[in-house]
Protein backbone atom coordinates (compact mmCIF):
# COMPACT_ATOMS: atom_id res chain seq x y z
CA UNK A 1 0.00 0.00 0.00
CA UNK A 2 1.10 3.50 -0.71
CA UNK A 3 1.60 4.67 2.86
CA UNK A 4 1.37 8.34 2.01
CA UNK A 5 -2.39 8.11 1.40
CA UNK A 6 -4.60 8.68 4.40
CA UNK A 7 -7.96 6.96 4.58
CA UNK A 8 -9.72 10.23 3.79
CA UNK A 9 -7.49 10.84 0.76
CA UNK A 10 -8.24 7.32 -0.52
CA UNK A 11 -11.99 7.96 -0.24
CA UNK A 12 -11.64 11.31 -2.05
CA UNK A 13 -9.72 9.64 -4.88
CA UNK A 14 -12.32 6.85 -5.09
CA UNK A 15 -15.04 9.47 -5.50
CA UNK A 16 -12.95 11.25 -8.14
CA UNK A 17 -12.51 7.98 -10.06
CA UNK A 18 -16.27 7.33 -9.98
CA UNK A 19 -16.95 10.87 -11.27
CA UNK A 20 -14.47 10.33 -14.09
CA UNK A 21 -15.94 6.93 -14.98
CA UNK A 22 -19.37 8.54 -15.30
CA UNK A 23 -17.93 11.40 -17.32
CA UNK A 24 -16.24 8.90 -19.67
CA UNK A 25 -19.47 7.06 -20.43
CA UNK A 26 -21.81 10.05 -20.49
CA UNK A 27 -19.66 11.99 -22.96
CA UNK A 28 -19.83 8.89 -25.17
CA UNK A 29 -23.61 8.91 -25.04
CA UNK A 30 -24.24 6.05 -22.62
CA UNK A 31 -27.35 6.15 -20.45
CA UNK A 32 -26.80 5.43 -16.77
CA UNK A 33 -29.50 3.19 -15.27
CA UNK A 34 -30.27 1.64 -11.91
CA UNK A 35 -31.72 -1.86 -11.79
CA UNK A 36 -32.82 -3.88 -8.73
CA UNK A 37 -30.26 -5.34 -6.35
CA UNK A 38 -32.95 -7.56 -4.85
CA UNK A 39 -34.46 -9.98 -7.40
CA UNK A 40 -36.59 -13.09 -7.38
CA UNK A 41 -34.28 -15.17 -9.56
CA UNK A 42 -30.55 -14.52 -9.65
CA UNK A 43 -27.94 -15.60 -12.23
CA UNK A 44 -27.58 -19.32 -12.85
CA UNK A 45 -23.75 -19.46 -12.90
CA UNK A 46 -23.02 -22.86 -11.36
CA UNK A 47 -19.98 -21.64 -9.45
CA UNK A 48 -21.51 -18.55 -7.87
CA UNK A 49 -23.42 -18.58 -4.61
CA UNK A 50 -26.04 -15.82 -4.48
CA UNK A 51 -27.18 -14.58 -1.08
CA UNK A 52 -30.78 -15.55 -0.28
CA UNK A 53 -32.91 -12.73 1.05
CA UNK A 54 -36.35 -12.77 2.58
CA UNK A 55 -38.64 -9.85 3.27
CA UNK A 56 -42.27 -9.13 4.09
CA UNK A 57 -44.80 -6.88 2.42
CA UNK A 58 -47.45 -4.72 4.16
CA UNK A 59 -49.69 -7.76 4.82
CA UNK A 60 -46.74 -9.52 6.41
CA UNK A 61 -46.62 -11.94 3.50
CA UNK A 62 -43.14 -13.35 3.03
CA UNK A 63 -41.25 -13.09 -0.26
CA UNK A 64 -38.11 -14.99 -0.97
CA UNK A 65 -35.47 -13.80 -3.38
CA UNK A 66 -31.80 -13.14 -3.75
CA UNK A 67 -29.47 -10.21 -3.94
CA UNK A 68 -27.83 -10.05 -7.34
CA UNK A 69 -24.42 -11.45 -8.25
CA UNK A 70 -24.53 -9.19 -11.32
CA UNK A 71 -27.11 -6.83 -12.90
CA UNK A 72 -26.79 -8.64 -16.25
CA UNK A 73 -30.32 -10.09 -16.56
CA UNK A 74 -32.00 -6.76 -15.78
CA UNK A 75 -29.80 -4.85 -18.19
CA UNK A 76 -30.45 -7.34 -20.98
CA UNK A 77 -34.18 -7.00 -20.36
CA UNK A 78 -33.76 -3.28 -21.05
CA UNK A 79 -31.71 -3.91 -24.19
CA UNK A 80 -34.42 -6.22 -25.49
CA UNK A 81 -36.88 -3.33 -25.13
CA UNK A 82 -34.73 -1.29 -27.48
CA UNK A 83 -32.73 0.72 -24.93
CA UNK A 84 -29.61 2.46 -26.29
CA UNK A 85 -26.08 1.85 -25.01
CA UNK A 86 -26.16 1.92 -21.26
CA UNK A 87 -24.14 1.44 -18.10
CA UNK A 88 -24.78 0.70 -14.46
CA UNK A 89 -22.66 0.97 -11.34
CA UNK A 90 -24.16 -1.19 -8.59
CA UNK A 91 -23.47 -3.25 -5.52
CA UNK A 92 -23.38 -7.03 -6.01
CA UNK A 93 -23.04 -9.85 -3.51
CA UNK A 94 -21.43 -13.28 -3.57
CA UNK A 95 -21.09 -15.90 -0.88
CA UNK A 96 -18.17 -18.20 -0.10
CA UNK A 97 -15.53 -15.67 -0.99
CA UNK A 98 -12.71 -14.40 1.18
CA UNK A 99 -13.04 -11.40 3.47
CA UNK A 100 -10.22 -9.38 1.99
CA UNK A 101 -7.40 -9.75 -0.48
CA UNK A 102 -9.02 -9.44 -3.90
CA UNK A 103 -12.54 -10.25 -2.66
CA UNK A 104 -15.23 -8.85 -0.41
CA UNK A 105 -18.69 -10.48 -0.26
CA UNK A 106 -20.26 -7.12 -1.15
CA UNK A 107 -18.55 -5.22 -3.94
CA UNK A 108 -19.17 -2.64 -6.64
CA UNK A 109 -19.65 -3.79 -10.20
CA UNK A 110 -19.93 -1.73 -13.33
CA UNK A 111 -21.48 -3.16 -16.45
CA UNK A 112 -21.82 -1.47 -19.81
CA UNK A 113 -23.52 -2.65 -22.98
CA UNK A 114 -23.32 -1.56 -26.60
CA UNK A 115 -26.28 -2.72 -28.72
CA UNK A 116 -25.56 -3.40 -32.43
CA UNK A 117 -21.94 -4.02 -31.54
CA UNK A 118 -19.63 -6.74 -30.24
CA UNK A 119 -16.75 -7.49 -27.89
CA UNK A 120 -14.14 -5.80 -30.11
CA UNK A 121 -15.66 -2.38 -29.49
CA UNK A 122 -15.84 -3.10 -25.76
CA UNK A 123 -12.12 -3.95 -25.76
CA UNK A 124 -11.49 -0.48 -27.09
CA UNK A 125 -13.78 1.13 -24.47
CA UNK A 126 -11.92 -0.73 -21.73
CA UNK A 127 -8.47 0.34 -22.89
CA UNK A 128 -9.56 3.94 -23.33
CA UNK A 129 -11.37 4.06 -19.97
CA UNK A 130 -8.40 2.86 -17.92
CA UNK A 131 -6.00 5.15 -19.80
CA UNK A 132 -8.39 8.09 -19.36
CA UNK A 133 -8.54 7.45 -15.59
CA UNK A 134 -4.75 7.23 -15.24
CA UNK A 135 -4.39 10.49 -17.17
CA UNK A 136 -7.07 12.17 -15.06
CA UNK A 137 -5.36 11.10 -11.84
CA UNK A 138 -1.67 11.38 -12.70
CA UNK A 139 -1.44 13.07 -16.12
CA UNK A 140 0.52 10.02 -17.27
CA UNK A 141 -0.03 7.00 -19.51
CA UNK A 142 1.16 4.63 -16.81
CA UNK A 143 0.46 3.70 -13.22
CA UNK A 144 2.60 2.23 -10.49
CA UNK A 145 1.27 -0.83 -8.72
CA UNK A 146 3.16 -2.74 -6.05
CA UNK A 147 6.48 -1.19 -7.15
CA UNK A 148 5.81 -2.16 -10.77
CA UNK A 149 5.34 0.44 -13.47
CA UNK A 150 2.44 -0.54 -15.73
CA UNK A 151 2.37 0.97 -19.19
CA UNK A 152 -1.25 1.64 -20.21
CA UNK A 153 -0.60 3.09 -23.66
CA UNK A 154 -2.78 1.82 -26.50
CA UNK A 155 -3.34 -0.65 -27.98
CA UNK A 156 -3.01 -3.24 -25.21
CA UNK A 157 -1.53 -6.65 -25.81
CA UNK A 158 -4.07 -9.30 -26.80
CA UNK A 159 -3.72 -13.04 -26.89
CA UNK A 160 -6.34 -15.70 -27.57
CA UNK A 161 -6.95 -18.37 -24.96
CA UNK A 162 -6.01 -20.96 -27.55
CA UNK A 163 -2.65 -19.33 -28.27
CA UNK A 164 -1.94 -18.73 -24.60
CA UNK A 165 -2.51 -22.41 -23.75
CA UNK A 166 -0.35 -23.45 -26.69
CA UNK A 167 2.43 -21.03 -25.85
CA UNK A 168 2.63 -21.41 -22.08
CA UNK A 169 1.31 -24.91 -21.40
CA UNK A 170 1.89 -26.63 -24.75
CA UNK A 171 -1.75 -27.65 -24.90
CA UNK A 172 -3.84 -27.66 -28.04
CA UNK A 173 -7.27 -26.66 -26.74
CA UNK A 174 -8.89 -27.80 -30.00
CA UNK A 175 -7.92 -31.28 -28.87
CA UNK A 176 -8.85 -30.78 -25.22
CA UNK A 177 -12.60 -30.94 -25.41
CA UNK A 178 -12.86 -33.67 -22.81
CA UNK A 179 -11.15 -34.30 -19.50
CA UNK A 180 -9.21 -37.29 -20.86
CA UNK A 181 -7.92 -35.13 -23.72
CA UNK A 182 -6.50 -32.72 -21.16
CA UNK A 183 -4.79 -35.48 -19.20
CA UNK A 184 -3.36 -37.00 -22.36
CA UNK A 185 -1.82 -33.73 -23.52
CA UNK A 186 -0.41 -32.32 -20.31
CA UNK A 187 3.20 -33.39 -19.78
CA UNK A 188 2.94 -33.52 -15.99
CA UNK A 189 0.48 -35.18 -13.69
CA UNK A 190 -2.78 -33.28 -13.35
CA UNK A 191 -4.76 -33.41 -10.12
CA UNK A 192 -7.33 -36.18 -9.86
CA UNK A 193 -11.05 -35.51 -9.39
CA UNK A 194 -11.00 -32.08 -11.01
CA UNK A 195 -13.70 -31.53 -13.64
CA UNK A 196 -13.06 -29.92 -17.04
CA UNK A 197 -13.56 -26.36 -15.78
CA UNK A 198 -11.26 -27.00 -12.81
CA UNK A 199 -8.49 -28.37 -15.03
CA UNK A 200 -8.88 -25.46 -17.43
CA UNK A 201 -8.48 -22.97 -14.60
CA UNK A 202 -5.73 -25.02 -12.90
CA UNK A 203 -3.61 -24.83 -16.05
CA UNK A 204 -4.54 -21.20 -16.55
CA UNK A 205 -3.46 -20.23 -13.03
CA UNK A 206 -0.35 -22.39 -12.87
CA UNK A 207 0.95 -21.99 -16.40
CA UNK A 208 -0.63 -19.15 -18.31
CA UNK A 209 -1.13 -16.39 -15.78
CA UNK A 210 2.40 -16.45 -14.26
CA UNK A 211 3.77 -15.94 -17.80
CA UNK A 212 1.64 -12.93 -18.67
CA UNK A 213 3.56 -9.63 -18.82
CA UNK A 214 3.56 -7.71 -15.53
CA UNK A 215 4.43 -4.30 -16.95
CA UNK A 216 1.33 -3.87 -19.11
CA UNK A 217 -2.31 -5.00 -19.27
CA UNK A 218 -3.25 -8.11 -21.24
CA UNK A 219 -6.54 -8.99 -22.88
CA UNK A 220 -7.20 -12.73 -23.14
CA UNK A 221 -9.94 -13.50 -25.64
CA UNK A 222 -12.04 -16.27 -27.22
CA UNK A 223 -12.76 -18.73 -24.44
CA UNK A 224 -13.83 -22.34 -24.92
CA UNK A 225 -17.61 -22.65 -24.82
CA UNK A 226 -17.87 -24.28 -21.37
CA UNK A 227 -16.23 -21.12 -19.99
CA UNK A 228 -18.66 -18.72 -21.63
CA UNK A 229 -22.30 -19.56 -20.89
CA UNK A 230 -23.73 -16.17 -21.84
CA UNK A 231 -21.47 -15.47 -24.81
CA UNK A 232 -22.03 -15.87 -28.51
CA UNK A 233 -20.14 -18.56 -30.39
CA UNK A 234 -17.48 -17.45 -32.89
CA UNK A 235 -19.58 -19.27 -35.48
CA UNK A 236 -22.03 -22.15 -35.25
CA UNK A 237 -20.34 -25.42 -34.16
CA UNK A 238 -17.26 -23.47 -33.13
CA UNK A 239 -15.63 -24.56 -29.84
CA UNK A 240 -14.87 -20.95 -28.87
CA UNK A 241 -17.09 -18.07 -27.82
CA UNK A 242 -16.55 -14.33 -27.97
CA UNK A 243 -15.51 -13.63 -24.41
CA UNK A 244 -12.52 -11.68 -23.14
CA UNK A 245 -10.94 -10.96 -19.80
CA UNK A 246 -8.65 -8.14 -18.80
CA UNK A 247 -5.67 -8.84 -16.56
CA UNK A 248 -3.60 -6.09 -14.99
CA UNK A 249 -0.85 -6.94 -12.49
CA UNK A 250 -2.19 -10.49 -12.23
CA UNK A 251 -5.61 -9.17 -11.25
CA UNK A 252 -8.72 -10.14 -13.20
CA UNK A 253 -10.34 -6.76 -13.77
CA UNK A 254 -13.17 -7.33 -16.24
CA UNK A 255 -15.06 -9.97 -18.17
CA UNK A 256 -16.77 -9.30 -21.50
CA UNK A 257 -19.02 -11.14 -23.94
CA UNK A 258 -20.47 -10.69 -27.34
CA UNK A 259 -23.84 -11.45 -25.81
CA UNK A 260 -25.75 -14.55 -26.72
CA UNK A 261 -28.90 -13.47 -28.59
CA UNK A 262 -30.34 -16.86 -29.56
CA UNK A 263 -33.01 -17.54 -26.93
CA UNK A 264 -33.18 -21.27 -27.63
CA UNK A 265 -29.44 -21.63 -27.13
CA UNK A 266 -29.68 -19.41 -24.03
CA UNK A 267 -32.42 -21.54 -22.51
CA UNK A 268 -30.49 -24.71 -23.30
CA UNK A 269 -27.34 -23.40 -21.62
CA UNK A 270 -29.25 -22.20 -18.54
CA UNK A 271 -30.90 -25.63 -18.20
CA UNK A 272 -27.46 -27.17 -18.40
CA UNK A 273 -26.19 -24.78 -15.74
CA UNK A 274 -29.14 -25.56 -13.50
CA UNK A 275 -28.29 -29.24 -13.83
CA UNK A 276 -24.67 -28.45 -12.94
CA UNK A 277 -25.79 -26.56 -9.85
CA UNK A 278 -27.67 -29.67 -8.82
CA UNK A 279 -24.63 -31.89 -9.35
CA UNK A 280 -22.38 -29.48 -7.45
CA UNK A 281 -24.82 -29.48 -4.54
CA UNK A 282 -25.60 -25.76 -4.90
CA UNK A 283 -28.86 -24.02 -4.12
CA UNK A 284 -31.39 -24.60 -6.92
CA UNK A 285 -33.85 -22.04 -8.27
CA UNK A 286 -35.88 -21.63 -11.43
CA UNK A 287 -34.65 -20.20 -14.70
CA UNK A 288 -35.79 -16.58 -15.07
CA UNK A 289 -38.35 -17.02 -17.88
CA UNK A 290 -38.76 -13.24 -18.16
CA UNK A 291 -35.11 -13.13 -19.14
CA UNK A 292 -35.58 -15.85 -21.79
CA UNK A 293 -38.72 -14.07 -23.05
CA UNK A 294 -36.87 -10.79 -23.26
CA UNK A 295 -34.21 -12.34 -25.47
CA UNK A 296 -36.93 -14.02 -27.52
CA UNK A 297 -38.56 -10.61 -28.03
CA UNK A 298 -35.41 -9.50 -29.80
CA UNK A 299 -32.11 -8.81 -28.23
CA UNK A 300 -29.83 -7.00 -30.70
CA UNK A 301 -26.24 -8.14 -31.20
CA UNK A 302 -24.57 -6.61 -28.19
CA UNK A 303 -21.19 -6.31 -26.57
CA UNK A 304 -21.34 -6.23 -22.77
CA UNK A 305 -18.85 -6.22 -19.94
CA UNK A 306 -18.62 -6.44 -16.15
CA UNK A 307 -15.79 -4.63 -14.41
CA UNK A 308 -14.88 -4.69 -10.73
CA UNK A 309 -14.85 -1.06 -9.66
CA UNK A 310 -13.09 -1.77 -6.37
CA UNK A 311 -10.31 -3.58 -8.19
CA UNK A 312 -10.05 -0.76 -10.69
CA UNK A 313 -9.66 1.66 -7.78
CA UNK A 314 -7.10 -0.63 -6.11
CA UNK A 315 -5.01 -0.66 -9.30
CA UNK A 316 -5.22 3.07 -9.83
CA UNK A 317 -4.47 3.90 -6.19
CA UNK A 318 -1.77 1.26 -5.64
CA UNK A 319 -3.70 -0.62 -2.96
CA UNK A 320 -3.04 -4.36 -2.67
CA UNK A 321 -5.74 -5.40 -0.24
CA UNK A 322 -9.39 -4.48 -0.80
CA UNK A 323 -9.72 -4.06 2.98
CA UNK A 324 -7.44 -1.02 2.74
CA UNK A 325 -9.76 0.50 0.13
CA UNK A 326 -13.29 -0.09 1.40
CA UNK A 327 -15.17 1.76 4.08
CA UNK A 328 -15.98 -0.83 6.75
CA UNK A 329 -15.04 -3.98 4.81
CA UNK A 330 -16.87 -7.20 5.70
CA UNK A 331 -13.84 -8.46 7.58
CA UNK A 332 -14.02 -5.54 9.98
CA UNK A 333 -17.75 -5.98 10.50
CA UNK A 334 -17.97 -9.76 10.79
CA UNK A 335 -14.59 -11.31 11.67
CA UNK A 336 -13.78 -12.16 15.26
CA UNK A 337 -10.11 -11.52 15.68
CA UNK B 1 -5.04 -34.09 5.97
CA UNK B 2 -5.24 -30.35 5.74
CA UNK B 3 -7.47 -28.45 3.35
CA UNK B 4 -6.77 -25.10 1.68
CA UNK B 5 -9.29 -23.64 4.16
CA UNK B 6 -6.75 -24.26 6.91
CA UNK B 7 -3.84 -22.66 5.06
CA UNK B 8 -1.67 -20.43 7.20
CA UNK B 9 1.57 -18.67 6.60
CA UNK B 10 4.44 -20.84 7.80
CA UNK B 11 2.56 -24.13 7.59
CA UNK B 12 4.52 -26.95 5.98
CA UNK B 13 2.64 -29.30 3.66
CA UNK B 14 3.53 -32.13 1.37
CA UNK B 15 3.14 -31.45 -2.36
CA UNK B 16 4.16 -34.30 -4.66
CA UNK B 17 6.06 -35.93 -1.77
CA UNK B 18 8.15 -32.82 -1.08
CA UNK B 19 7.99 -30.48 1.93
CA UNK B 20 6.86 -26.95 1.07
CA UNK B 21 6.22 -24.09 3.44
CA UNK B 22 3.35 -21.70 2.76
CA UNK B 23 4.70 -18.18 2.33
CA UNK B 24 1.48 -16.54 1.20
CA UNK B 25 -1.93 -17.43 -0.17
CA UNK B 26 -4.79 -15.64 -1.87
CA UNK B 27 -8.31 -16.76 -2.59
CA UNK B 28 -9.35 -16.34 -6.23
CA UNK B 29 -12.76 -17.02 -7.70
CA UNK B 30 -13.49 -15.91 -11.23
CA UNK B 31 -16.99 -17.39 -11.07
CA UNK B 32 -16.55 -19.55 -14.16
CA UNK B 33 -15.27 -22.60 -12.32
CA UNK B 34 -14.38 -23.65 -8.80
CA UNK B 35 -12.61 -21.22 -6.52
CA UNK B 36 -8.85 -21.61 -6.20
CA UNK B 37 -6.19 -20.78 -3.68
CA UNK B 38 -3.24 -19.06 -5.31
CA UNK B 39 -0.38 -20.04 -3.04
CA UNK B 40 3.26 -19.02 -2.78
CA UNK B 41 5.31 -21.88 -1.36
CA UNK B 42 8.94 -22.27 -0.41
CA UNK B 43 10.72 -25.60 -0.73
CA UNK B 44 11.93 -26.43 2.76
CA UNK B 45 15.29 -27.81 1.70
CA UNK B 46 16.28 -25.83 -1.38
CA UNK B 47 14.60 -22.55 -0.38
CA UNK B 48 13.17 -22.26 -3.90
CA UNK B 49 10.02 -20.11 -3.96
CA UNK B 50 7.27 -20.83 -6.50
CA UNK B 51 3.59 -20.06 -7.03
CA UNK B 52 1.17 -22.96 -7.12
CA UNK B 53 -2.59 -22.79 -7.34
CA UNK B 54 -4.93 -25.40 -5.94
CA UNK B 55 -8.65 -25.91 -6.08
CA UNK B 56 -10.27 -24.55 -2.95
CA UNK B 57 -10.89 -27.40 -0.53
CA UNK B 58 -8.10 -29.64 -1.84
CA UNK B 59 -6.35 -31.50 0.98
CA UNK B 60 -2.67 -32.05 1.72
CA UNK B 61 -0.60 -34.09 4.14
CA UNK B 62 0.79 -31.96 6.91
CA UNK B 63 4.46 -32.61 7.62
CA UNK B 64 5.68 -33.49 11.10
CA UNK B 65 8.43 -31.08 11.99
CA UNK B 66 10.88 -30.85 14.82
CA UNK B 67 11.45 -27.51 16.46
CA UNK B 68 14.41 -26.02 18.30
CA UNK B 69 13.98 -23.09 20.65
CA UNK B 70 16.06 -20.12 19.62
CA UNK B 71 16.32 -16.36 19.87
CA UNK B 72 16.75 -13.85 17.09
CA UNK B 73 20.01 -11.92 17.40
CA UNK B 74 20.27 -9.56 14.43
CA UNK B 75 20.27 -9.42 10.67
CA UNK B 76 23.07 -8.40 8.37
CA UNK B 77 22.89 -7.71 4.65
CA UNK B 78 22.48 -11.37 3.74
CA UNK B 79 21.27 -13.34 6.72
CA UNK B 80 19.12 -13.37 9.80
CA UNK B 81 21.25 -14.63 12.71
CA UNK B 82 19.76 -16.80 15.46
CA UNK B 83 21.12 -18.52 18.53
CA UNK B 84 19.89 -21.91 19.73
CA UNK B 85 18.73 -21.72 23.35
CA UNK B 86 20.33 -24.92 24.60
CA UNK B 87 23.71 -25.00 22.82
CA UNK B 88 24.07 -21.29 21.96
CA UNK B 89 24.99 -22.42 18.44
CA UNK B 90 24.64 -19.65 15.83
CA UNK B 91 22.32 -20.32 12.92
CA UNK B 92 22.06 -18.16 9.77
CA UNK B 93 19.02 -18.05 7.51
CA UNK B 94 19.13 -16.12 4.22
CA UNK B 95 17.08 -12.92 4.41
CA UNK B 96 15.13 -13.67 1.24
CA UNK B 97 13.76 -16.87 2.78
CA UNK B 98 12.44 -15.15 5.92
CA UNK B 99 11.23 -11.81 4.60
CA UNK B 100 7.78 -12.04 6.15
CA UNK B 101 9.09 -13.19 9.51
CA UNK B 102 11.62 -10.35 9.67
CA UNK B 103 8.72 -7.89 9.77
CA UNK B 104 8.15 -8.99 13.37
CA UNK B 105 11.62 -9.78 14.73
CA UNK B 106 13.56 -7.63 17.14
CA UNK B 107 16.70 -8.84 18.98
CA UNK B 108 16.00 -11.42 21.70
CA UNK B 109 12.59 -12.45 20.33
CA UNK B 110 12.02 -16.10 21.20
CA UNK B 111 10.94 -18.39 18.41
CA UNK B 112 11.14 -21.92 17.05
CA UNK B 113 13.55 -22.91 14.32
CA UNK B 114 12.24 -25.67 12.07
CA UNK B 115 14.26 -28.85 12.13
CA UNK B 116 13.77 -31.20 9.20
CA UNK B 117 15.98 -34.27 8.71
CA UNK B 118 18.57 -32.90 11.13
CA UNK B 119 18.93 -29.49 9.50
CA UNK B 120 17.43 -26.08 10.20
CA UNK B 121 15.10 -24.86 7.44
CA UNK B 122 13.24 -21.72 8.37
CA UNK B 123 11.42 -20.61 11.48
CA UNK B 124 8.07 -20.51 13.15
CA UNK B 125 6.98 -17.27 14.77
CA UNK B 126 4.85 -17.08 17.90
CA UNK B 127 1.21 -16.40 16.88
CA UNK B 128 1.40 -12.98 18.48
CA UNK B 129 4.29 -10.63 19.02
CA UNK B 130 4.49 -7.37 20.95
CA UNK B 131 6.15 -4.48 19.17
CA UNK B 132 6.66 -0.82 19.93
CA UNK B 133 5.17 1.90 17.74
CA UNK B 134 8.00 4.22 16.68
CA UNK B 135 6.10 6.53 14.38
CA UNK B 136 2.44 7.44 14.55
CA UNK B 137 0.68 10.31 12.79
CA UNK B 138 -1.72 12.27 14.97
CA UNK B 139 -5.38 11.36 14.50
CA UNK B 140 -6.88 13.34 11.63
CA UNK B 141 -10.45 14.53 11.59
CA UNK B 142 -12.34 12.74 8.84
CA UNK B 143 -10.19 9.69 9.26
CA UNK B 144 -12.60 8.14 11.66
CA UNK B 145 -15.08 6.33 9.42
CA UNK B 146 -13.44 2.98 8.92
CA UNK B 147 -13.56 1.85 12.53
CA UNK B 148 -11.10 4.71 13.00
CA UNK B 149 -7.77 3.54 11.64
CA UNK B 150 -4.39 5.07 10.98
CA UNK B 151 -1.12 3.63 9.73
CA UNK B 152 1.82 3.51 12.13
CA UNK B 153 5.39 2.23 11.84
CA UNK B 154 6.60 -0.44 14.25
CA UNK B 155 10.14 -0.76 15.60
CA UNK B 156 10.85 -3.42 12.96
CA UNK B 157 9.88 -1.03 10.16
CA UNK B 158 6.62 -2.89 9.49
CA UNK B 159 3.58 -0.71 8.73
CA UNK B 160 0.30 -1.57 10.36
CA UNK B 161 -3.18 -0.09 10.64
CA UNK B 162 -4.18 0.60 14.23
CA UNK B 163 -7.05 2.36 16.00
CA UNK B 164 -6.48 6.12 16.13
CA UNK B 165 -6.04 6.15 19.94
CA UNK B 166 -2.65 4.38 19.62
CA UNK B 167 0.23 6.80 20.04
CA UNK B 168 3.96 6.78 19.48
CA UNK B 169 5.95 4.74 22.02
CA UNK B 170 3.08 2.42 22.84
CA UNK B 171 3.50 -1.35 22.59
CA UNK B 172 0.93 -3.20 20.46
CA UNK B 173 0.23 -6.87 19.83
CA UNK B 174 0.53 -8.00 16.23
CA UNK B 175 -0.94 -11.15 14.69
CA UNK B 176 2.05 -12.64 12.84
CA UNK B 177 -0.24 -14.54 10.43
CA UNK B 178 -1.93 -11.50 9.00
CA UNK B 179 0.53 -8.81 10.06
CA UNK B 180 -2.42 -6.94 11.53
CA UNK B 181 -2.97 -5.20 14.84
CA UNK B 182 -4.67 -7.46 17.33
CA UNK B 183 -4.66 -5.36 20.48
CA UNK B 184 -2.99 -3.02 22.91
CA UNK B 185 -0.36 -4.61 25.11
Amino acid sequence: MNKKQSFLQIQKKRAFILDKVREFFKTRGFLEVQTPIFVKLPGMEPYLNPLPYEFSDERNEKHKGYVITSPEYSLKKLLSQGFPKLFEITKVFRQNESFGGLHNPEFTMMEWYRPRSNYRKIMKDTEELVLFLARSLYKEDSIKYHDQKIDLSLPWQKISVKNAFKKFADIDLDKAKTLTDFHRQFKEKLPENYNWDDIFYYIFLNRVEPNLPKNKPVIIYDYPLPQAALAKRKSSDNFYAERFEVFIAGMELANCFSELTDWREQEKRLKHEKQMRKELGKEIYEIDQDFINAIKQGMPDTGGIAMGIDRLQMLLLDIQNINDLLILPTKELFSNH
Amino acid sequence: MLSTNAFQKGLVIQIESEPWQIVDYQFVNPGKGSAFMRTTVKHMKTGKVVEKSFKSGEAFEEIELGYKKAIFLYKDRKNGIFSLKDTKERISLPIETIQWELNFLIPNTELDLINLDGKIHGLKLPAKIELKVIEAPPAIKGNTATGAKKTVILETGHNVNVPIFISEGEVVTINTQTGEYSGRS
